[in-house]
């Protein structure tokens, strides 16, 4: 397996109140192509800005970031949107819809700004509601979906763009523990057909669903290890 | 890539119906207000026109009498009404008529007088003048015939009515051959003149015209003090009018003793007038479409505000900063936009009902609408730009913090 991406000793600090405050102090790991890596630890552990680095939200103060051949922590904003819109796709964890559009609009988002044509746009957009089993949704607003049903749809927007790498934060952070346990399906699902997901948590027991975890605290990575079945 | 831009343009407008309509608001009052004023002012500036038209553009007005506003006249101090000049004779007309550039002259008394056919009276003004006059201020005749010179010579009892008097005096039956007093006197209806259209203000056909000589034995002879001429239309207006100044000022010996009028500076003088006026008032107006440009840069900073999550996920799927500044630009612009199609329409609406309740014609100028509606487009931009550049330039990490 090719390595996807590589962080190596990544730092991030932000000013606040005039003094720059380390959220992250030096992390380095990799990710191998089709792995499902979750990322483990208590709020206020830096696991957001991670993946807000690792998405490409938002660039480290030091520190290198591989991801296959492009190196992308001193890259421009403009060349970071470009990996952003063809390399990753996000899951959050209060769905981040946009609740003036419907579930087929909202996953054909992404496809607009790729430049393709409406009826490719939509026809993708149905094919990935269809994968997540929403086909029967797709004029649905976000406020007519359950909680799950709108996770869904986010997730099938990350999908849409077949990006190599999905990156999803506290995906079940807003749900009930049913409709969690769906959505943790869906997503080892993704990871057997090949998908690489990045999941972030603070639960245990979700974390126990990818194939391996990263424990970070105080901004650092405390423990990486292979879950074992 | 526009097509779509403008649909999500379109929905978040929608989506916030009732601020867009009061933002829209302002630029509607702003565009509806230049087309309006500007219209109503171009209005003005034709019925000002057609009605100095009607009296003979090449119309130039000579009269004697005491001046003293006269251009290059010496101040006086004295307090004394100058002592007036002498009237014109009849042969100092006849030299003012052949002056060069000069095609026609007839001298005009004008006053006003009791004409009566039975019981039925009339008050109206009455011209005392000569033959020439009827082709000076372009009258046609429709009945009978003009003032002939035999009849200024001979001060023969006729008179020429205008269609108004006419038809107030004689209802629809046909005047001519009968008698109309004049102050008691007898006079014989010899013609009756072709109506000319009414303008704003004054009617050109209430009103009767007789030999000056008549007009002199009627209301006593006060002299000529007034002569209207006709200037050629080739004529070089400006140059007539030194002219005739030269041979007044070498009879009467004072620039302050007579005054020379030419129509046609009158026209271009209020024209100038009219057109500076309705510039300003297009001016004033556009002033409050950019107050409307500010309403609606107000509402996008604040829909940038709002809308900032919504900005964080955009940008987290893949949309560029220059996706994000289009999307709000054209946002504004489509507010802009559509205010400014409300307010074209509102405006020529608006030009028409206020046209027909002052009884002017009010003029829409179509380049005048053109210019408005880009200029609402203009406020768009430019009072979008800098809530579009302020959502473009948004972090997508803080974006997304925000709740």
């Amino acid at each position: 397996m090719a390595t996807l991406l590589a962080l190596d000793h990544i730092t991030k600090s932000y000013p606040m109140a005039g003094q720059e405050v380390p959220v992250l102090k030096g992390i380095s790991f990799s990710v191998q192509e089709g792995e499902f890596v979750t990322i483990m630890g208590p709020s206020g552990s830096g696991k957001t800005t991670l993946m807000h680095i690792l998405g490409c939200l938002d660039v480290p103060t030091q520190g290198e970031y591989h991801f296959r051949n492009m190196e992308l922590a001193h890259l421009s904003e403009m060349q970071l949107t470009r990996v952003r819109r063809e390399q990753i796709g996000f899951v959050f964890q209060n769905f981040n819809l946009l609740t003036t559009l419907n579930a087929v609009e909202n996953v054909a988002l992404p496809l607009i700004y790729q430049r393709i044509s409406r009826q490719e746009q939509y026809r993708r957009a149905r094919e990935a509601l269809a994968r997540v089993g929403l086909e029967h949704r797709l004029t649905y607003r976000p406020n007519q979906m359950s909680g799950g049903q709108q996770q869904r749809v986010a997730i099938a927007r990350a999908l849409v763009t077949r990006p190599p790498l999905i990156l999803a934060d506290e995906p079940t952070g807003n749900l009930d523990s049913q409709t969690g346990l769906e959505v943790l399906q869906l997503f080892k699902e993704l990871s057997q057909e090949g998908h690489t997901i990045i999941m972030i948590t603070h639960d245990h027991d979700v974390a126990k669903w990818g194939q391996r975890i990263l424990e970070i605290k105080d901004g650092r990575i405390v423990a990486d290890r292979e879950v074992t079945a | 890539m526009i097509g779509q831009t403008l649909r999500i343009s379109f929905r978040a407008i929608w989506a916030q119906k009732v601020r867009s309509i009061l933002t829209m608001l302002g630029v509607i009052i702003g565009v509806a207000a230049v087309i309006a004023l500007v219209s109503l002012g171009n209005g003005a500036q034709q019925s000002i026109t057609s009605h100095i038209q009607s009296l003979g553009s090449n119309l130039i007005d000579v009269n004697v009498g005491y001046n003293p506003f006269a251009a290059g006249a010496a101040a006086t101090t004295s307090s004394t009404p100058p002592t007036p000049p002498p009237p014109l004779t009849p042969s100092q007309v006849a030299q003012l008529g052949s002056t060069k550039g000069i095609v026609a002259a007839a001298p005009v008394m004008s006053g006003s007088a009791t004409l009566a056919v039975g019981d039925n009276t009339l008050s109206s003004s009455l011209d005392g003048t000569s033959s020439a006059y009827a082709s000076i201020l372009q009258y046609h005749v429709a009945e009978g015939r003009f003032l002939s010179p035999l009849d200024v010579q001979a001060a023969n009892p006729v008179i020429v009515l205008g269609s108004g008097d006419a038809s107030s005096l004689f209802g629809a039956a046909n005047p001519i051959g009968d008698i109309v007093t004049v102050n008691g006197i007898p006079l014989h209806v010899i013609g009756v003149l072709a109506a000319k259209p009414t303008s704003a203000g004054s009617n050109p056909n209430d009103f009767a015209v007789i030999p000056w000589t008549t007009y002199n034995q009627i209301f006593g002879d006060n002299g000529i003090t007034t002569v209207d001429l006709s200037a050629a239309k080739s004529a070089n207006v400006n140059n007539v009018v030194d002219r005739l100044e030269d041979k007044l000022l070498n009879w009467l010996g004072s620039s302050q003793d007579f005054t020379v009028t030419a129509q046609s500076q009158i026209l271009s003088t209020l024209s100038a007038v009219d057109k500076v006026t309705t510039y300003l008032l297009g001016g004033v107006a556009s002033i409050s479409l950019i107050v409307g440009g500010i309403g609606i840069m107000n509402i996008m900073l604040v829909s940038v505000t709002e809308r900032t999550r919504e900005i964080g996920i955009r940008k987290a799927v893949g949309a560029s900063t220059r996706d994000i500044l289009l999307q709000f630009l054209v946002e504004s612009l489509v507010l802009s936009g559509v205010g400014g199609l409300i307010g074209v329409a509102g405006g020529v609406a608006f030009s028409h009902v206020i046209g027909q309740a002052l009884q002017s014609t009010a003029v829409v100028s179509v380049p005048m609408t053109i210019v408005a509606f880009a200029f609402a487009l203009a406020v768009g931009l430019v009072f979008g730009l800098w809530p579009a550049t302020r959502a473009a330039l948004m972090r997508p990490a803080a974006a997304l913090r925000v709740d």
